[in-house]
């Protein structure tokens, strides 16, 4: 995998996440009742209660739907081109989708391919998720 | 009875070579004059698009400076939600005549990359979604697309023909960016690629120019047969409404909402509708609205436009200007703009005949929408 963007990993809504990928764990919010969600926000969109913990989910899914982008705004990317963004259903309870690079050949991508997650060190101590085929 | 009074437009273009207060003041000057009144007679004002202000637009257009106002989120909801606004200042007795305005350098000067910058959700896109190399609406767009083809079958010859109808259209509108250039199927297709499966032509244009309007609490003079009532409008945001990845129903937008409470408000449904102004960044979004609209089954967007149905003659014309796709991209203020002339009877050569009700749609950033029925005073 090339470059990837560095996120700020003291984010409040996402230092966990950053924390889990650092150990190579996908790790999505968990609320009082046991709702898990994503993207990462304060309060469970399902009940309401605030989100107080974390919870690990499954390093595979499948690909629900996907770009192939040929142009881009983020000049880090632009040596990369063309490259694949897909939307990966994780089979969590419920499934929970969630964006990410795909290190897939663009002629060869389609819908319901089966991924695994790995994670590229973007700078010591910041690792950040992308696909590849299982 | 509330209704648009007026229209305004400066000349779409690359390079206005103008300021957003010199665009501004041609807009709304044409709009009021149009609307028939002075400027001391406007007591509302709408910026619409998070470029301008009031104070932009107040000394520019001759205005008293104690208007009542009001500032829509910025974004392709803006201009068809501004009516929603503009009907609460008329309707809490604030204001009797809102000028609503756009105006941008949207070419030359602030370009899609700042605009994003003004969207909600910041933390997502910079946090979670760049270091994924996932930025721009059309890369966002395209992944709503993408599964509608998997699901539905929709095909890029379909997404042609909301293109082909669009630039159709533009060629017999002077105002049109891409008026004077013809659109072939082979040429869509053979456009570069931007982001999967959209290509060039699926894309919307950048523009610099202005667009206003007045909305009214009645016809101010005359007999009225220039006032174009509006009989509804709508706005609404889908579930999870600062991001799409886990809406419990994919294809869940503000219009889902917002159709239906319009219809009924208004008393019309979907087959009442002489035509269609369908907010148009990509041409997908224009496939997706119309099905949430109720024009098409769900899923048949895309049958529904290679019928021919929303070109030139169809059954429901759509984007009779060209568009954002063709005419210019005014954040759809031109397409209020275009529903005024056609239920004035004063469209030219795309004239829809005898048409008395149009719907027009607005769509923004993660889909918050929006639907305004207009009716022709001729009816």
């Amino acid at each position: 995998m090339k470059s990837q963007q560095v996120p700020d990993t003291s984010h409040p809504d996402f230092a966990a996440f950053w924390a889990g990928c650092r150990e190579h764990r996908l790790l999505v919010p968990r609320c009082p009742n046991n709702h898990l969600s994503w993207p990462p926000r304060p309060v469970c969109p399902r009940c309401f209660e605030w989100n107080q913990g974390w919870t690990e989910v499954p390093g595979r899914g499948s690909l629900y739907s996907w770009t192939v982008i040929y142009r881009t705004r983020l000049q880090l990317y632009v040596p990369s081109l063309p490259y694949v963004v897909g939307m990966i259903e994780i089979s969590a309870a419920p499934p929970l989708r969630i964006v990410g690079r795909c290190e897939i050949d663009p002629a060869a991508v389609r819908a319901g391919l089966d991924l695994v997650v790995a994670f590229h060190e973007v700078r010591p101590g910041v690792s950040v998720p992308f696909w590849r085929p299982a | 009875m509330t209704g648009i009074a007026g229209v305004g437009q400066t000349q779409y273009g690359r390079r206005s070579g103008r300021s957003l207060q010199s665009l501004v003041a041609e807009a709304s000057r044409s709009a009021i004059a149009d609307a028939g009144l002075r400027p001391a007679q406007i007591d509302g004002v709408i910026p619409v698009g998070g470029y301008i202000y009031v104070e932009d637009v107040l000394a520019g257009a001759g205005l008293p400076l104690q208007v009542a106002d009001a500032l829509p989120a910025p974004g392709g909801n803006a201009a068809v939600d501004s009516l929603r606004l503009g009907c609460a200042l008329i309707g809490s007795g604030q204001a009797a005549n809102v000028l609503i305005v756009l105006a941008k350098n949207g070419s030359s000067a602030s370009r899609i990359d700042d605009r994003i910058k003004l969207l909600p959700g910041q933390q997502f896109r910079t946090q979670l979604e760049w270091p994924q190399g996932w930025s721009a609406p059309v890369e966002w767009y395209a992944m709503i697309c993408r599964r509608h083809m998997v699901d539905f079958g929709t095909t890029k010859d379909q997404l042609a023909d909301v293109s082909l109808a669009a630039y159709s259209f533009a060629q017999q509108n002077p105002r049109a960016m891409q008026h004077g250039r013809p659109l072939t199927r082979a040429a869509y297709h053979a456009a570069p690629m931007i982001a999967d499966p959209y290509q060039l032509y699926d894309c919307c244009q950048e523009t610099d120019g202005a667009a206003a309007i007045v909305l009214s609490a009645g016809p101010s003079g005359g007999d009225g047969t220039r006032f174009v009532e509006l009989l509804a409008v709508a706005a609404g945001r889908p579930q999870s409404p600062d991001e799409l990845s886990n809406r419990s129903d994919w294809y869940d937008i503000g219009l889902s909402h917002a159709a239906p409470f319009a219809y009924e408000q208004a008393g019309v449904g979907p087959a009442d509708m002489d035509g269609a102004m369908i907010y148009d960044c990509f041409t997908f979004e224009v496939l997706h609205q119309l099905e949430v609209a109720g024009f098409c089954e769900k899923g048949k967007g895309g049958p529904f436009a290679a019928s021919g149905a929303i070109g030139p003659g169809g059954s429901l014309p759509v984007n009779t200007h060209g568009g954002l796709l063709a005419e210019g991209h005014m954040t759809g203020m031109n397409h209020l703009a275009e529903a005024v002339r056609q239920l004035r009877g004063e469209a030219g050569p795309v004239q829809i005949e005898g048409a008395r009700h149009i719907a027009v749609t607005g769509w923004g950033d993660w889909g918050d929408g929006s639907m305004a029925i207009l009716r022709s005073p001729r009816s």
